[in-house]
């Protein structure tokens, strides 16, 4: 099965852009504008958030072990503890809310590029492995960014759950100025 | 006529009231009754509040983190630690000795400046 036909069950473009960006580190934007009317029940916004604050919350821990760089570990030991901080918070809504989270086609994708992506990162070191892991990052943060903002935000039906989407964006915005100011040092 | 008057004159007696309340808790800068300039920064999504102060030497600078995150206060040019690391909720309070152009040592994208005019 193809990427794009494994990801059109999802029925959005801005999602299948996140994908292929997590796969490909691709820091081209996103064809958000293009994004079809796709669905997302507050239940899957859930599982989406989670999943993609445990994603970057695993490659944090993997550059930690790996990087010798004192800029990349900084930035790791960041998207740690923040990450971890942003999932508590959503974690408590959800609970309080009553919301279960709903994996949908989108997580398990999520989950399976993110393994593609951590064995890439564990078969390098030193600066291939900087390299990579901030490129990634750059990448990632840019779609997120785009899937909150053209996706998540849009579709969250809970005020509370669209409260929470709305105060997160400041701490993606300025985790990706970070990386892209380590991005500029490495090359 | 009269008690429309009175009347009106409770609402604007009531919305002068909630109007000082508002202004109040909206000031950043106040002195305290040992006439002590103090100016409150609020660090609220990823952002000093305000960035720019203008402050004297001797000012109290208290910075408050509402963020769910943590964040700390470094000289932006050396990275010199202003501030110990401040969890959600923390406070730092700072007295002025010379303006500071600072940033959030673990937020680079961060910044703030203390300014002595």
């Amino acid at each position: 099965m193809s990427v794009a036909t494994q990801y059109s069950k999802v029925g959005s473009v801005a999602v299948l852009a996140l994908c292929v960006f997590i796969t490909t580190g691709c820091t081209e934007k996103a064809p958000m504008a293009a994004a079809e009317s796709n669905v997302l029940t507050d239940a899957n916004i859930a599982a989406i958030v989670v999943g993609a604050n445990n994603i970057d919350i695993s490659a944090g821990n993997i550059a930690l072990k790996r990087s010798k760089n004192a800029q990349v570990r900084d930035f790791a030991q960041r998207m740690v503890t923040d990450h971890k901080a942003v999932l508590n918070s959503a974690v408590k809504l959800v609970t309080k809310l009553g919301v279960t989270p709903v994996n949908n086609d989108l997580v398990a994708t999520l989950a399976k590029q993110s393994q593609e992506h951590e064995k890439n990162l564990r078969s390098l070191s030193g600066k291939a492995f900087d390299k990579s892991y901030i490129d990634h990052e750059v990448a990632y943060h840019e779609a997120v960014i785009g899937v909150i903002e053209g996706q998540l935000i849009p579709s969250a039906q809970n005020a509370e759950l669209k409260a929470l989407l709305v105060s997160v964006l400041p701490a993606f915005r300025a985790h990706l100025e970070h990386c892209q100011m380590i991005q500029k040092a490495l090359s | 006529m009269f008690i429309h008057v009175k009347k009106y004159g409770s609402i604007v007696k009531v919305s002068a009231v909630c109007l000082t309340m508002l202004l109040t808790s909206l000031v950043a800068t106040f002195v305290d009754a040992g006439g002590q300039t103090q100016h409150l920064v609020t660090i609220t999504g990823f952002k000093f509040v305000p960035a720019v102060l203008n402050v004297e030497r001797g000012d109290t600078i208290v910075w408050v983190n509402h963020d769910i995150v943590p964040h700390s206060i470094v000289v932006r040019s050396s990275k010199e630690a202003v501030s110990p690391v401040m969890e959600s909720g923390d406070t730092f309070t700072y007295v002025v000795g010379s303006s500071l152009v600072y940033a959030c040592g673990l937020h680079p994208s961060m910044k703030g400046k203390l300014a002595i005019p």
